[in-house]
This record gives structure tokens, C-alpha cells and sequence, in this order.
């Protein structure tokens, strides 16, 4: 149980969906030496940002320490996740008065004068997908995406497409698959890619990502 | 949307400026460059509130004649007890202190028999049944004169025992449930509610609790620095017909001043799933 800003905290809390993104995105920090410049937290769901935020407004011990909020979605299917988010904000300005939360009026954008909110949609905001979309995006010139990329045109030929919303996910769990192979490596799953010797943070698909954190600290 | 009150008054009680107050039905009708002020009482006196929903934030905006704007804002149930005082009509006021003492002071013995004389089965019945949360045992409880003094004893099997010695947590309970009855129609006041309890009885002591305010239309105050206690009231309140709870939490905040924020069943659903410090 705690706060969800510790007094120790710089006050620049960045909310992101779930487990896989806290670990992408304390990676990219550390990557990046701001880790201890940032805060990063789980709202556990698209569904439970507006909980997360009403509860963020109500503690406003936290709330005074807050100086910059950065929020982190995936843009999903058929949806419009920054019209999302600005509901959610919404929703919890009205449980606290006093504790108002900047409503911004465009993503990627910081917004507020003292206290700022920015939004990130993943991929994009013009795109649908998720945080598998920008990873896989940085792996685009590994020889293993062709071989995947035909694995799953294979599995469609013989009816077995899979839905555009599992897609990124599947195709990063055949991508690791195969990079096991070539490297002898049996680690499998998103969250424990970042520490490989062949990760690289270099791609251009994580520019917009960086350019995201750096807003953040430089209010 | 944004509609005019009727306003007998209008003058800010605090600097004595005449003010035009407007109504908001929601808050995102406020501009961010405005900033928020308690109300006074003068203001509230002259407000009429004749269908606005309970339980729901509301933004009142002044506008001072000098052309200087002030927003504020509070939650309209908060606004309706604060009324209620400014209107001075008596009411019922009980406190029960951390310490156990109950004000007006009244012996535990003067106030079960009064709670007997108005209704003796109903009232024997709430008692002996809050007790069985801590003692399971207990048959009855009755009341015996020792010299000067009139004791409410308790009775399991052929064995009579004063309530004070069997724990301070069945004796915190009579207090409480005494002390509701006392405050019929009016507001109980209990400090640090959670004294004397147990962290696993916490729950059922607080529907009992529920209940009996239910039952005598009392309205309870409960200050608490446990969270434990916190959880528990909403997990008792969750899982009666109406939710009729609300945490409010005092912070001290950066400037100095105290300020309250009221959870709601939904918010406060979350801080616990989501194990968050919910404690001013």
C-alpha cells in the first residue's frame, strides 16, 4: 500500500496500462538516465484509468506533489483512445473541486501552466494497435519478421487468421520464438527482451516515445 | 447548462462585497484560470435548493461587483448539513469520545433502560445481537443495582457479568449502540471508532452500527486513523441494500491549509484493489 506519490518522488508520474508497458517504459528511462526523474505506474486497464485518475484527484497529499502527468494508452480498434483519456480526465474533475486535472486539447502535447498533462496513444493516434505494434516496428529489418510475417499469411490460408487485436501480440511471441533459436536464448515474453544483447533502443519506431519522456522533464 | 438560484442575499460574509452567484451543473463549464474558494455561511443561508440532487458536486460562481470572479465548490450533502446548522433548528447531538465517554454523559445503565421503556423487545433484541459479534456466547443482558450504582450485566449460561469486563470492544459497542439510540432523529459524533476492536470484527461492527443508525434515523460522524477501519466500512457498506457511506479524508496540503475529499463507492472500490494510501 502507498501513496501514489511518495514524498521521495519527483512528481512526474507517467501512467501506463499494464505490467508489460511499466517494464518497457522504466527500461527506456533507465536507457534514456531519467529513470529517477520519472515516476511510473499501473492503472491496471484502459477501463480503470478514469478510477486510477478519480483516485489520484481524491489524494491530494499526492495531488500537490504532482507537477507533471503523463498518460500512456494503447490506441486499440475502432476506437478513439485520446477522446478516452480526456473522458476519464473529465470524470475526475468532478470528484474533487479543488483538485482539477488539465484537459488537453491535443495528444502528445503537454498541457496546463504548473501542473501538465501529456497523452501518448500507441502506436500512434493516427494508427490502431498497441505497444507490440511500436516494438515490432523496431524490429522490421531482422530477417526473422519475414519468417513470421509468413507464418501467420500461412495460418490465414488455411482459415486460421487471427484477429487484428491478438495480431501484435502473437506476432512478438513468434518473433522472440525464432530469436530463441538463433540466439539460444529460451527467454520468450516482451518484458525480458529489454536486457538482450541484441535489444537496441536505437530504432527511429521509439523517436516519438523519447521525445514523450523528455517533455516531461523539461517543464 | 447554467441556471440562476434564488438568492435572498448577496453578500460574501467574509469581505462583505455584494456578489451575483450563478449555478453550474457541471464543473468542465468552469474555465481553468478560475480558482476556487470556500463558501460561507451567509452564502449558503440564502441558497434555495429545492430539487437539486444529493451526492453530487456542484460549482457555484461569484462574481463580485468589482468584476472579480470566484468559483466554489463542495458537495451539495455537505452543503445541506451546513444548513441545517445555519437554520438552528435543535437537534440531537451525541458524542462518544476516544476515551469511551459518552456526551451528554449518561451511565451506559440510564440510556439502555430509556432505549427499554420505548420499545423493550426491538431494543433488547439490537443489543444482545451487536454483542454476539464479540461475545457469541452471550444469552441476554440485563441490569443489576450494585449498592449505588445500576450495571448492565451480561448473561451467558447460569453466569451474570458486568458488560465492562468482558473485553473493551463489547463495551465499545454498547456505547455506540446506546448512544445512537440517545441521538434519535440527530447526529452521533464517535472518535477514533476503531478503539477497542479487533482488525477482524471491524465489518460486522460496522453494520450493526449501520443498522441501528438506520433504525433511530441517526446520522454518525466517525473519525479514524486506521485504514483497516476505513476498508472495513466500505466493505460493510458495499454489501448492505443502500451504500449510504461516504469517507471523507483530511489532507494538510502544501499551503498549509486542511482540506476534505469525499470518496464515493466506486472511487474508494478502486483505492482498495488498487491498494492505494487512502489515509490524510
Amino acid at each position: 500500500m502507498a501513496q501514489i506519490i511518495a514524498e521521495d518522488k519527483p512528481g512526474r508520474l507517467l501512467i501506463v496500462e499494464g505490467a508489460d508497458e511499466v517494464t518497457f517504459f522504466k527500461a527506456l528511462c533507465e536507457f534514456l538516465d531519467i529513470g529517477h526523474l520519472i515516476q511510473i505506474e499501473d492503472y491496471k486497464g484502459k477501463d480503470r484509468l478514469r478510477l486510477f485518475l478519480a483516485n489520484l484527484v481524491e489524494d491530494s497529499t499526492s495531488f500537490d506533489r504532482l507537477a507533471h502527468l503523463g498518460i500512456v494508452r494503447d490506441a486499440g480498434y475502432k476506437t478513439n483512445a485520446f477522446d478516452s483519456i480526456r473522458s476519464a480526465l473529465r470524470h475526475a474533475n468532478t470528484k474533487n473541486v479543488l483538485n482539477q486535472l488539465p484537459i488537453p486539447e491535443k495528444n502528445f502535447v503537454p498541457f496546463g501552466n504548473q501542473l501538465k498533462v501529456s497523452t501518448l496513444i500507441l502506436p500512434d493516434d493516427a494508427l490502431e494497435g498497441m505497444l507490440e505494434n511500436v516494438v515490432l516496428e523496431s524490429f522490421k529489418e531482422d530477417s526473422i519478421i519475414a519468417c513470421v510475417n509468413a507464418y501467420f499469411a500461412c495460418l490465414t490460408s488455411n482459415g486460421l487468421a487471427l484477429t487484428e487485436n491478438v495480431l501484435p501480440k502473437a506476432t512478438m511471441r513468434v518473433f522472440l520464438a525464432g530469436k530463441s533459436v538463433v540466439t539460444g536464448d529460451t527467454r520468450w515474453w516482451i518484458t525480458d527482451i529489454y536486457t538482450q544483447d541484441w535489444w537496441s533502443w536505437d530504432s527511429p519506431a521509439f523517436d516519438s516515445i523519447k521525445l514523450f519522456l523528455r517533455q516531461m522533464i523539461t517543464d | 447548462m447554467k441556471k440562476h438560484l434564488t438568492i435572498d442575499s448577496c453578500i460574501d460574509g467574509a469581505t462583505g462585497r455584494e456578489v451575483e452567484i450563478s449555478y453550474y451543473e457541471n464543473i468542465n463549464d468552469l474555465s481553468d484560470d478560475e480558482h476556487f474558494e470556500r463558501l460561507t455561511k451567509p452564502f449558503l443561508a440564502a441558497i434555495d435548493f429545492d430539487g437539486v440532487e444529493l451526492n453530487q458536486w456542484r460549482i457555484l460562481k461569484f462574481l463580485y461587483s468589482d468584476g472579480k470572479k470566484i468559483s466554489a465548490g463542495f458537495a451539495i450533502e455537505l452543503l445541506i448539513f451546513s444548513m441545517v446548522n445555519i437554520d438552528i433548528e435543535p437537534f440531537n447531538i451525541v458524542f462518544v469520545a476516544s476515551s469511551g465517554i459518552t456526551f451528554p454523559k449518561v451511565s451506559n445503565a440510564e440510556l439502555y433502560s430509556a432505549l427499554l421503556l420505548e420499545d423493550i423487545t426491538a431494543n433488547q433484541t439490537r443489543l444482545v445481537e451487536a454483542l454476539r459479534i464479540l461475545e457469541p456466547r452471550l444469552d441476554s443482558i440485563t441490569i443489576l443495582t450494585l449498592g449505588d450504582s445500576n450495571v448492565i450485566h451480561g448473561q451467558i449460561g447460569n453466569q451474570l457479568m458486568p458488560l465492562n469486563a468482558m473485553g473493551e470492544g463489547v463495551e465499545r459497542v454498547t456505547e455506540m449502540i446506546l448512544a445512537i439510540g440517545k441521538a434519535q432523529n440527530g447526529i452521533l459524533l464517535i472518535d477514533e471508532i476503531e478503539n477497542g476492536f479487533h482488525y477482524s470484527v471491524l465489518e460486522d461492527v460496522w453494520k450493526v452500527i449501520a443498522k441501528a443508525a438506520r433504525d433511530f434515523n441517526v446520522q454518525i460522524f466517525a473519525t479514524t486513523h486506521s485504514l483497516e477501519t476505513i476498508r472495513a466500512a466500505h466493505q460493510a457498506f458495499s454489501e448492505s441494500d443502500t451504500y449510504d457511506f461516504r469517507y471523507h479524508r483530511l489532507d494538510r496540503r502544501k499551503s498549509g491549509q486542511i482540506t476534505a475529499s469525499s470518496y464515493d463507492q466506486e472511487t474508494m472500490q478502486a483505492a482498495v484493489e488498487m491498494d492505494f494510501e487512502i489515509r490524510g
